[in-house]
């Protein structure tokens, strides 16, 4: 008679390998996102502020009272064009299912760019309230400029939550991200497979 | 006592075994391991990406990145010559025709397209294009939450710094 685990090691096929891997050393959470204290306090300063006035122009079809730019063409485009005396605010819906690889284009973007960018992560869900501001893809990617008709103060209080990144982490070496990648592989040679 | 020495070294054998776990899939469970076998490799790839990044963001005299691909070359014969793997985050940071490093506002721009007829957005692709024409595609619209294999986290364990 044959205790369960001893059926269970029978039936073993396959088992787990791991290979070494290097990783991308400016992928770093830390090197890249900003962290952002208190973000409760954010996310409704951003809601209340910038989502909700969007929103209302977009369902009454009046002409937006803030310069925002949706979307990823429109983000890169004015990243890429030449420096502009105003700063920019870039909200960025990371923790929503928003694609990673276009997500990782998006740190360095602000990195490189000549504009003053203040890079925000926001919380999770605010996709969804993003689709009411505009009928376009926008890719979780907000845009919004700090000209006269942006508040401020709110400007200040976001810029005072947002703790800035490493800048230009390319100027510093970095230890190497090696990681173990664990897959599986077949188990050729198994006699207990064999005595069957 | 043939039959005490059988049993015994079955005692002895149970005792310092462990039970080896088996998940739900009929896939044996093994540790990962403390080290990297070739850890001087990738430390050294590691370096060359970490200069070619440099000298393509911070060099702009060089116009043709001469000294950045050459590094970026090296990686790359290196990596084949030594058998070491890249995960896909390091890869889409390289450019397979010119061996350029892919900085946006750079040398490379990227982009979302859309060439379907009726615009529906699983068409829609991420287009890195290299300032030496070659593109890479990826199709985005189908499945946004996609990783790759690599890319997952509980797949990758980080070695102690």
């Amino acid at each position: 008679m044959s205790s369960l685990k001893e059926i269970q090691q029978n039936t073993v096929r396959r088992k787990q390998v791991y290979k070494p891997i290097l990783d991308n050393p400016f992928t770093d959470e830390a090197h890249m996102w900003p962290y952002v204290r208190d973000q409760p306090l954010v996310a409704e300063l951003v809601r209340s502020h910038v989502i909700e006035p969007l929103a209302h122009a977009h369902s009454m079809k009046l002409q937006s009272t803030l310069n925002a730019h949706y979307g990823f063409n429109s983000v890169v485009q004015y990243l890429e064009s030449p420096p502009t005396p105003e700063p920019v605010f870039l909200f960025v819906c990371n923790r929503d299912s928003v694609p990673g690889v276009l997500l990782s284009q998006i740190p360095i973007l602000v990195q490189v760019s000549s504009c003053d960018v203040t890079l925000i992560p926001m919380p999770r869900g605010t996709c969804a309230s993003l689709d009411t501001c505009t009928s376009t893809d926008h890719d979780g990617l907000l845009l919004v400029v700090q000209d006269g008709q942006f508040d401020p103060q709110i400007a200040v209080q976001l810029s005072a939550h947002v703790d800035h990144v490493t800048t230009k982490p390319w100027l510093q070496f970095s230890k190497s991200r090696i990681a173990a990648l664990s897959s599986t592989a077949a188990i050729s040679s198994n006699p207990k497979l064999k005595s069957k | 006592m043939a039959d005490f020495n059988k049993f015994g070294r079955h005692l002895m054998a149970g005792k310092s075994k462990k039970a080896a776990k088996v998940d739900e899939h009929g896939t044996l469970i093994v540790a990962p391991p403390k080290t990297a076998s070739n850890k001087e490799h990738l430390q050294r790839l590691n370096y060359l990406f970490h200069l070619s990044t440099f000298h393509t963001i911070a060099n702009d005299q060089d116009e043709n990145n001469a000294l950045a691909r050459m590094y970026a070359k090296n990686l790359d014969l290196i990596q084949k010559k030594t058998k070491s793997s890249l995960t896909p985050g390091l890869k889409r940071r390289l450019c397979k025709t010119c061996q350029r490093t892919l900085i946006p506002n750079k040398t490379m721009s990227p982009r979302v397209i859309n060439e379907s007829k009726r615009k529906k957005p699983v068409n829609r692709v991420l287009v890195l294009d290299c300032v030496c024409g070659r593109s890479k595609r990826f199709p985005i619209g189908k499945n946004p939450s996609y990783k790759a294999h690599a890319e997952k986290g509980s797949n990758l364990t980080f070695f102690q710094k």
